[in-house]
């Protein structure tokens, strides 16, 4: 078999095995973490990282920033302590905002290891936690020292000594301390199970180190990028995506250049950071979503790796929301980062029409504190909620999914278990999906209020991202129905919103808290969708009479639900 | 004398085994399936198959049937139209989902229609909470008007599913008691009856999957029923459940989606079986087939089971493409790895095999109908491991030249020989079986090492040493018939039944009267199901316990409840579930709570134990059994060298064959690979081992 250094059997050999380690990484981390967010809603990730501080390979659920900030952090290691000064039984630690990923909750935990002495790679993870401390009331931080507990990169482990100062300052910071210690040493496992299984595979097949492998799949997925990247005419591409999630609609502004096999991608004339309300998004998760967003629609099939980002060159102006600087409050920032992935897609749009999806509804993030009257105990859970995500060239868009992102739900089961809330309804909302010949997944309304015969009080947090703008339509698909909240019942205004949507008291049992997500937006002109889809979309309650004939120009008898052909045309015909 | 019949249908064969209770001699058959009605094809099988043994249907004391219909009624969505009555506001628990994407890079990713259409899915106002209190009754207008929707809509069988049923199952009663008034003879499956365990979407959608089943397969049991009756058959009828035990036809008809793994259960049952007969009670179960490869593990005797799964995956087998069902199940994993897996070259210039397969329609290049592209089949072709005039016992020829021209192409790419990239085909898909086998042995803590492998299956005995060695196992048993391994799996099933039931509590705060209740609930309804089979209190075996996880956290370990729920001390619960804790994921949190979800009991009646056929004794020389030698390829040996080739049906006890040889059966080539030596023991088993010292 011909080939200077890893033949392609053994390397496709050892990097499904790499894989696989990274994924039993999660799988220990999922199972012995306690907070739900991490166990249900699979907001976390674990890579594999070489020497370098470049990513081998991620789990094959670990989020697709995650597995961007981590080499990012690993790479700070390097920098700050030196290479030859990282030991055996090393771990650190950090969740600062502007070198992990973007706000405090998430938790890097890094595990260095070694090969008969030297330095082999890094085992990483991180995590979403159940509190780190700070302001509940997030709509009112002005600066990132009211949102609580920031870990510097520090050691948590020397020399397998653990650092129980540093721990003893986190345990003394957060809210829900058992869970938060907990999940920290679930990482601390999780890393260990990469780390050993890694050097077990080394072992199998005698090579000392990453670095042939490593070189390997680095190499190979940076030139499958190039000539993605190569197929795609030069030329400089652009978007403008106005969100509106807070005070005031602000803009991204994209530049997208094609040149030869590079992509350089900027968002120069955006927003300034804002002054408050914890909306400002860092450069590592800037970076996260633009890396994902091209590797969706460029590359989608090959694992992911630092390799195939090296093509890729991104930047932001200083001070910019996009790439805010300390001390901006962040802890809220995926309301306006999620919004780059639609950026990126939208610049896109015309070059690559089959390979985009239509703007999704992103999710809403919401948080529950109750404290019982006797003062004998506190309960938390936080509780993600998918939009309905765009549709594409072939496909109505997937109701109730989160997109961008890729967290997942909490039953309504369990969360009820964990907090002494009774939730009232979670269900679709008709009409919410953008109208398209491929129609965008529809949103969801949920409400909440307290279990009946509660002795105590709760206070509701409802961050929604995709709010007063909706997410975007394509080649002539109508934008999805923007996220709300509401208030027994009551959308809020603008400005109750700002004023109370992040500490929504609950303290009798009739009162509600509610939210509706953001729904999908649709691809193509919805006159061209075929008048049965619609009926069938009728008939399943997604879609009313009135939207059929307004939006579709679909005229269906009111009893039947049978499609009036000739009304039909007669209607599309003046669409 | 009296005998038992097994058999299972499979999407091909329809496979048949029979034991004489008192002799333990067993026989086997095996007749092709009738796609389109199934039983036509099995009972007339049956009755060609006791005419050969020269056997009546009124001698069998019972038989024991396991089948693929309940699977390939979800795969191909030939199901029942399914109406769905749940709480109100919550009619689209089925659709949401888990609200998460399977595959992080796919914008483009689909997931199975849900298996009652939203315009059939009705909310009713009720609810109640967490505790088990009545929040709000049943609204029992809007019940009885969603009925006569359903009868207008064509509807044929009916789901309930509400929210915290498990805890109360009173509204879901009384939604079940008013259907039944205004539509006797409606299929009706209720959530607290199915699958009484807490998780919304799971308990639905097990409780949807199984209304969707149930018209299709009471009509078939109820037919299969009778006509076995109308054959003079007297004795009782089993199915196979996917938990690896029997039920009576009665119990079956009621949670048909019980079902849908009975054949792969009863396969890692033969397993087990065969491997205790070797002196193995550590196994690995390994089945290939023509499309798919499936493993799974056998602990101390006994087929490892799992407390739920996921069916019908329309994504590259990846979890969360599928639907979840919530029952305990033979814990089988299942991979795009078969003889007709096809390579192909990624867009990184790397070699792949499967999960697309050339199925058997075009098939393998080799097979010559049609199909030009390069499969696992014709890889083992190339290399000798198949004999082109011997497959399928010489039933249909294989086209050596078909084979070189399909893998052509690959060849050219990596600039490798043809037989260069046959032998790299071979090894990648023995890598990705070896990579579905090592991480379920490692999540359950396991030491591959420790573990035997039972091979089955078309192609299972050709990789099976080449997926040991990767995985460090050290033997190989190629057990006899196992082609038809599961029918011989469906005779050793235990008769028994699973139920569980969800009481969320911490430890420290249990109603342990309210555990007790639970319990004589559940072993009440298995002592009646135990009687109906005649089997007396005495030969009932009662096992419990309980899925336990530290305060917050959402994985459950199972941890066994000791017989007596009286006398048991809550220290040594705790020492229990610590060490099970440990054992998994060798660190332990501190001064963390404990809480006991959900609670579950598996009554069991013993079976009289099969007794295996023996071989006759020889020395060890193979000498009378060998039928010729051909050359074979061996990465080992990096070249072909000159192989001989025994027949299976003429090997007796006590013979070696040292490697490199090629022994082959009708279904199937067993490759002893070089350096290795294949033993055949007292019961027909060929097990192969590195061998000694050279």
């Amino acid at each position: 078999m011909a080939g200077n250094g890893l033949d392609p059997l053994t390397l496709e050999i050892l990097w499904q095995r790499l894989i696989t380690v990274a994924d039993q990484m999660s799988t220990t981390l999922a199972r012995t973490a306690f907070s739900t967010t991490i166990t249900a809603s699979n907001d976390y990730g674990c890579v594999l990282i070489d020497v370098d501080a470049q990513c081998i390979a991620h789990a094959q659920r670990s989020l697709p920033i995650f597995n961007r900030t981590m080499p990012y952090t690993t790479g700070l290691i390097l920098e700050r302590f030196g290479r030859e000064h990282i030991r055996p039984g090393d771990v650190f630690i950090s969740n600062d905002p502007w070198e992990n990923a973007g706000h405090n909750p998430d938790i890097t935990v890094i595990t260095p290891f070694f090969n008969g002495g030297a330095l082999v790679g890094f085992a990483a993870s991180i995590a979403h936690h159940a509190d780190v401390g700070g302001a509940i009331d997030t709509n009112q931080v002005s600066d990132s020292y009211e949102e609580g507990l920031l870990i510097p990169l520090v050691r948590l482990y020397r020399a397998g000594e653990i650092n129980q100062t540093a721990l003893d300052f986190v345990e003394a910071n957060v809210r829900l301390p058992t869970a938060v210690i907990g999940d920290i040493h679930a990482q601390v496992a999780a890393n260990q199970t990469g780390a050993e299984r890694c050097l077990a595979l080394l072992d199998e097949y005698g090579l000392p180190d990453l670095r042939a492998i490593s070189a390997e799949i680095h190499d190979r997925s940076e030139r499958a990028m190039r000539t993605a990247i190569a197929a795609l005419p030069d030329g400089v591409y652009r978007s403008k995506v106005v969100v509106d999630e807070l005070d005031q609609p602000l803009q991204l502004v994209c530049a997208l250049e094609v040149r030869d096999d590079e992509i350089f991608i900027d968002f120069s004339g955006t927003s300034p950071q804002q002054p408050r309300g914890a909306i400002n998004v860092t450069f590592t998760f800037t970076h996260g979503q633009i890396s994902y967003a091209l590797k969706a629609t460029l590359l989608p099939d090959v694992p992911g790796n630092d390799g195939c980002y090296r093509p890729i060159h991104a930047s932001a102006p200083a001070g910019c929301i996009l790439n805010a600087q300390r001390p901006a409050s962040v802890s809220q920032r995926h309301r306006i980062g999620a919004h780059i992935f639609g950026a990126v897609i939208q610049a896109l749009a015309e070059v690559l029409p089959d390979r985009v999806i239509a703007g999704s509804g992103f999710l809403v993030s919401t948080r529950v504190f109750a404290n019982a009257s006797d003062g004998s105990a506190i309960s938390h859970s936080y509780l993600f909620s998918a939009g309905g995500m765009g549709a594409n060239a072939r496909a109505n868009g997937i109701s109730t999914v989160q997109a961008p992102a890729l967290a997942g739900a909490v039953p309504v089961e369990l969360f009820e278990i964990a907090v002494p809330i009774l939730t009232r309804s979670r269900e679709f909302i008709p009409d919410s999906g953008g109208g398209g010949r491929e129609r965008g997944g529809l949103a969801q309304r949920m409400e909440l209020g307290l279990l009946p015969g509660y002795q105590g009080t709760a206070t509701v947090s409802v961050h929604a991202a995709g709010q007063n703008v909706p997410p975007f339509g394509l080649h002539g698909g109508e934008g999805g129905a923007p996220a709300q909240i509401l208030r027994d019942g009551e959308v809020l205004s603008r400005a109750e919103k700002v004023q109370y949507a992040s500490a929504l008291p609950l303290t009798e049992t009739k009162q509600r808290v509610g939210f509706e997500t953001a729904a999908g937006g649709g691809y193509g002109p919805p006159k061209e969708r075929a008048p049965e889809r619609v009926r069938a979309d009728v008939r399943d309650g997604l879609v009313s009479l009135a939207q059929a004939a307004q939006t579709y120009g679909v005229i269906l008898d009111r009893e039947s639900l049978q499609v009036d052909v000739k009304a039909t045309e007669a209607k599309r015909r003046v669409m | 004398m009296t005998f038992e019949l097994g058999f299972d249908i499979g999407g091909t064969f329809t496979d048949f085994a029979l034991q004489n209770t008192e002799s333990g001699e067993l026989a086997i058959f095996k007749v092709l399936t009738t796609a389109d009605r199934p039983e036509v094809g099995a009972l007339d099988g049956m009755s060609t198959f006791l005419d050969q043994c020269g056997l009546r249907h009124v001698q069998l004391l019972n038989i024991f049937h396991g089948t693929t219909l309940v699977a390939n009624t979800l795969i191909e969505h030939k199901g029942a139209l399914v109406g769905l009555l749940t709480t109100a506001g919550f009619r689209d628990i089925l659709e949401m989902r888990t609200e998460q994407r399977f595959a992080i890079y796919d914008l483009f990713l689909q997931y199975p229609p849900p298996l009652s259409p939203r315009y059939l899915r009705r909310g009713i106002r009720e609810r109640i909470d967490r505790d088990g209190n009545i929040l709000e009754c049943v609204c029992e207008d809007s019940v009885r008007a969603a009925v006569e929707d359903f009868k207008r809509e064509g509807v044929e069988a009916i789901a309930v599913a509400c929210l915290h049923s498990y805890r109360n199952p009173a509204n879901e009663q009384r939604i079940a008691e008013i259907v039944r008034a205004s539509w006797p003879d409606v299929p009706l499956a209720t959530s607290s009856d199915i699958a009484p365990e807490i998780r919304e979407y799971e308990r639905t959608s097990t409780t949807v999957a199984n209304a969707y089943t149930l018209p299709l397969m009471s009509r078939y049991l109820k037919t299969m029923d009778a006509k076995l009756a109308g054959s003079g058959f007297g004795g009782n009828f089993y199915l196979m459940l996917s938990s690896g035990s029997s039920a009576l036809v009665s119990a079956a008809r009621k949670q048909p989606i019980r079902l849908v793994e009975s054949g792969p259960a009863a396969g890692a049952l033969a397993a087990a079986y065969y491997g205790e007969l070797a002196g193995c009670k550590d196994l690995l179960s390994f089945d290939m087939g023509g499309t798919t490869a499936k493993v799974a593990l056998v602990h101390d005797g006994r087929p490892a089971v799992a407390s739920n799964l996921e069916v019908a995956r329309v994504h590259r087998f990846t979890k969360g493409s599928g639907y979840p069902l919530q029952f305990p199940t033979v814990d089988i994993l299942e991979s795009g790895a078969g003889g007709g897996s096809i390579a192909w070259v990624d867009n990184l210039g790397l070699l792949k095999v499967g999960p697309q397969s050339a199925g058997s329609n075009p098939g393998p290049a080799c097979y010559g109908f049609g199909g030009d592209a390069p499969t696992v089949t014709d890889a083992d072709l190339v290399l000798g491991y198949l004999n082109p005039d011997y497959f399928l016992g010489g039933s249909m020829k294989l086209d050596r030249q078909a084979a070189r021209q399909a893998l052509a192409p690959l060849a050219k790419t990596f600039d490798w020989s043809i037989v260069e990239t046959a032998d790299a085909i071979h090894q990648l898909v023995n890598e990705n079986m070896a990579a579905t086998a090592r991480i379920h042995i490692l999540e359950s803590a396991r030491d591959p090492r420790n573990y035997a492998m039972v091979c089955f299956g078309g192609a299972g005995p050709v990789h099976a040493a080449g997926v040991a060695s990767i995985l460090g196992i050290a033997e190989v048993i190629v057990a006899p018939g196992a082609g038809v391994a599961s029918a011989i799996g469906l005779l050793i099933a235990p008769i028994a039944f699973d139920y569980s039931h969800s009481y969320p509590t911490t430890l420290a705060s249990a109603d342990w009267r309210a555990v007790a209740d639970l319990f004589a609930d559940m072993e009440t309804r298995g002592a009646q199901m135990m009687n109906d089979a005649g089997i007396s209190t005495g030969e009932t075996v009662i096992e419990r316990s309980v899925d336990g996880r530290f305060q917050g956290q959402l994985h459950e370990i199972q941890v066994p409840l000791p017989d007596d729920l009286g006398v048991m001390k809550v220290d040594e619960f705790i020492a229990r579930f610590n060490a099970r804790y440990r054992d998994l994921y060798h660190y332990l949190p501190d001064h963390t709570p404990i809480e006991l979800l959900t609670w579950r009991v598996r009554v069991s009646g013993m079976r009289a134990p099969v007794k295996p056929a023996r071989l006759p004794q020889s020395s060890p020389d193979p000498a009378s059994a060998r039928k010729g030698e051909r050359p074979v390829y061996f990465s080992e040996i990096a070249d072909f060298v000159p192989t001989p080739v025994y027949d299976r049906y003429q090997l007796c006890a006590g013979m070696q064959i040292p490697g490199p040889a090629i022994v082959e059966e009708r279904e199937s080539t067993i490759v002893v690979r070089p350096k290795m030596e294949a033993t055949v023991d007292d019961y027909g088993n060929v097990r192969l081992a590195r061998a000694q010292a050279d």
